[in-house]
């Protein structure tokens, strides 16, 4: 056994990561900081949340766009979809967590700008 | 101190298979080396379906979402005369051939602290399952809501997973001092 990956992919120019790649195109609506994260800072160390009127929505719409290029797969049990990258990283979607809202999980496996974050999808207070 | 271990009865279930034939493992086929949230081993007498599963855990809390959701090892007996469901729908799965005595099990373990940011974890990491020819590592990342089983043979857990990797969700990406200690306990 080893470390490799399935087919199915679409590469990228110049070595970066699709998920890179991806979240620049994203850049104007999800802004990314400087430290590679999305939203805002949670209150636990690794989360991030992005308030929105509609977070099923937004989540839904994050996901279509961070996942693009990667190898899509429904997770058992109804639990979420996920998109698998060439060098193992994730991206993984969950409408309907535990805790009450979607998330969006994101695991970096090659180093780059983007970190490894999990991503809660909240409503904007009024 | 929070636990994100086996309990003692999954403890007892993976101690009893010393001394038994490690038949074959299991896993799906959508990344090579890995298995997505379950892996099933089959001795001789008993079939034990490991999962690296979220579930909703206590620890994290903030003001909008009072529970958080970690993947965490855990074990049960699984029917090998059923097929091994895959964690992903529709991704095939694979048998490995083991076919060797078991001479030992050991679980390694990680302590994560950060007292004064609230983190005081033990996180069971790894199960490794050494036989007359092999070790065989089947172990999970600090990534905490990572559901990814890495499977390796014949590897130390250090080079697997490095005690210092993957810390940016534990320290706060970088901002907070974390320690990590790792013991491997044979069962």
């Amino acid at each position: 056994m080893g470390a490799g990956n399935s087919g199915h992919f679409k590469g990228t120019r110049g070595g970066r990561s699709r998920v890179d790649v991806n979240a620049d195109k994203m850049s104007k609506r999800y802004p990314v900081t400087q430290n590679g994260y999305f939203g805002q800072l949670g209150k636990n160390s690794g989360v991030r949340v992005i308030y929105s009127t509609s977070p099923i929505w937004t989540a839904k719409h994050f996901y279509l766009q961070i996942s693009a290029g990667g190898h899509e797969v429904t997770l058992s049990n109804g639990r979420g979809k996920q998109a698998i990258f060439p060098d193992g990283s994730r991206v993984i979607i969950r409408l309907y967590s535990k805790s009450g809202s979607p998330a969006v999980e994101i695991r970096i496996i090659k180093s780059g700008h983007i970190k490894t974050q999990k991503i809660h999808f909240e409503e904007r207070k009024k | 101190m929070t636990r994100w271990q086996f309990d003692n009865k999954m403890t007892q279930m993976l101690q009893g298979v010393v001394g038994k034939r490690f038949l074959s493992f299991e896993r799906d086929t959508s990344v090579e080396g890995q298995s997505y949230c379950t892996a099933r081993l089959n001795f001789d007498d008993i079939s034990i379906l490991l999962k690296n599963e979220e579930e909703e855990i206590a620890t994290f809390e903030d003001d909008v979402v009072p529970y958080e959701e970690a993947a965490k090892f855990t074990c049960s007996i699984s029917d090998p005369n059923q097929p091994f469901a895959s964690g992903l729908d529709g991704v095939a799965v694979k048998k490995h051939i083991v076919d060797e005595l078991v001479m030992s099990v050991a679980i390694a373990s990680d302590t994560i602290q950060c007292i004064d940011h609230g983190v005081n974890i033990i996180i069971d990491m790894a199960l490794i399952i050494r036989t007359e020819n092999h070790t065989y590592i089947f172990s999970k990342s600090h990534v905490w809501f990572d559901e990814v089983i890495s499977i390796n043979i014949d590897r130390n857990i250090d080079d697997i997973c490095p005690l210092l990797s993957d810390l940016n969700l534990w320290n706060n990406d970088g901002a907070w001092n974390v320690t990590v200690k790792r013991t491997v306990r044979n069962l």
